[in-house]
């Protein structure tokens, strides 16, 4: 156990070496790797990198293939989905506000800081709109939250 | 701009359209991804390997779901363009191997044991070992990390690292000798 952690620590050490351009000692190289590690760093070893014309074909089929498919990306998508949530509850809360306004009564807020508590009730037909169109902006967010992933 | 964003951050800007963002992390795994790249396709081919990589990037950057780190899913997408490079290959009637063999054979007829013949040696062997093997031996020489670094994005400790990297390059060496 202790041998192989041994061997462990010559082994990185001698890597080490090899891809900083040092000579190996003979010590590190008890298993004789030295030539293993110099053959994969020559084939896989950072080295010059890119050549810069790959470089610039990349950025310009990227930028042509990136464009492109924002183009044919649906805009909902571009929207975060907590802003499309607080958008949906604005709108749920102003249709139900000014469904009860325009039918003259008042939606019952007894026992709200804001509530005259007279005893007023909402029209069913107000909270039956107001229940279809909640369960038609949950089935929309639920259609973006599925297009999402 | 990008400097200190993380990949993740960026992935997140550029899958709603900054094209910004994803240049930076082109930018960032341009490098790695060539030379991982080239430590497994023939030189010829490498160029087209690495666009088709980060063309499938775009593409499929839409469905990154930040389950994982940037980097895991980039490779996964890495590894698969060079599993279709060879399936392509062997649809043209001629496996990998034997037309590796065929090079070598060509090679050792001139006399001439070279760079590219120990090149198609190499990459054989780093095709054919499992790929946790393959994924060490990459960190260290293609993405240039340190053997701390390693255990850190790991998630391991730097004993771990090291004992698996010294099986990584001993299972080279093993196909290396089969070759």
């Amino acid at each position: 156990m202790d041998n192989d952690r041994n061997l462990d620590e010559k082994l990185a050490r001698l890597t080490d070496a090899v891809l900083n351009d040092q000579s190996v000692s003979a010590e590190d190289d008890e298993e004789g790797l030295a030539d293993v590690v110099r053959a994969v760093s020559r084939v896989a070893g950072k080295q010059a990198g890119p050549p810069p014309a790959l470089d610039t074909r990349l950025r310009a089929a990227l930028t042509t293939e990136f464009d492109a498919l924002q183009k044919h990306r649906r805009p909902v998508t571009r929207f975060p989905l907590p802003m499309l949530a607080a958008a949906a509850a604005f709108v749920l809360v102003a249709v139900v506000v000014l469904s009860s306004v325009t039918q003259g009564t008042p939606i019952n807020l007894a026992g709200t800081a804001v509530g005259a508590g007279d005893g007023s009730t909402t029209e069913p037909g107000t909270v039956l709109f107001a229940l279809l169109l909640l369960g038609a902006v949950g089935a929309g967010l639920y259609w973006v939250v599925r297009r999402r992933k | 701009m990008f400097l200190n964003a993380s990949d993740e951050h960026l992935a997140r800007k550029a899958q709603v359209g900054d094209r910004e963002a994803f240049f930076a992390l082109y930018n960032r795994y341009l490098q790695r991804v060539y030379n991982r790249v080239r430590s497994k396709i023939p030189p010829q081919d490498v160029d087209d390997v690495t666009q088709e990589v980060f063309l499938a990037v775009v593409r499929s950057l839409e469905g990154y779901e930040h389950r994982s780190r940037f980097n895991t899913w980039l490779y996964t997408i890495v590894n698969r363009q060079i599993a279709d490079f060879y399936r392509r290959r062997s649809r043209t009637d001629r496996t990998q191997n034997v037309e590796l063999d065929d090079e070598l054979e060509d090679v050792a007829g001139g006399a001439q044991v070279d760079a590219a013949d120990q090149r198609m040696v190499i990459q054989r062997a780093l095709n054919a070992i499992p790929e946790h093997y393959q994924e060490i031996i990459l960190m260290r020489f293609s993405d240039g990390l340190t053997f701390a670094e390693i255990a850190e994005q790991r998630g391991q400790s730097l004993e771990a690292v090291k004992s698996l990297y010294r099986r990584a390059i001993q299972a080279v060496r093993d196909h290396m000798g089969e070759g």
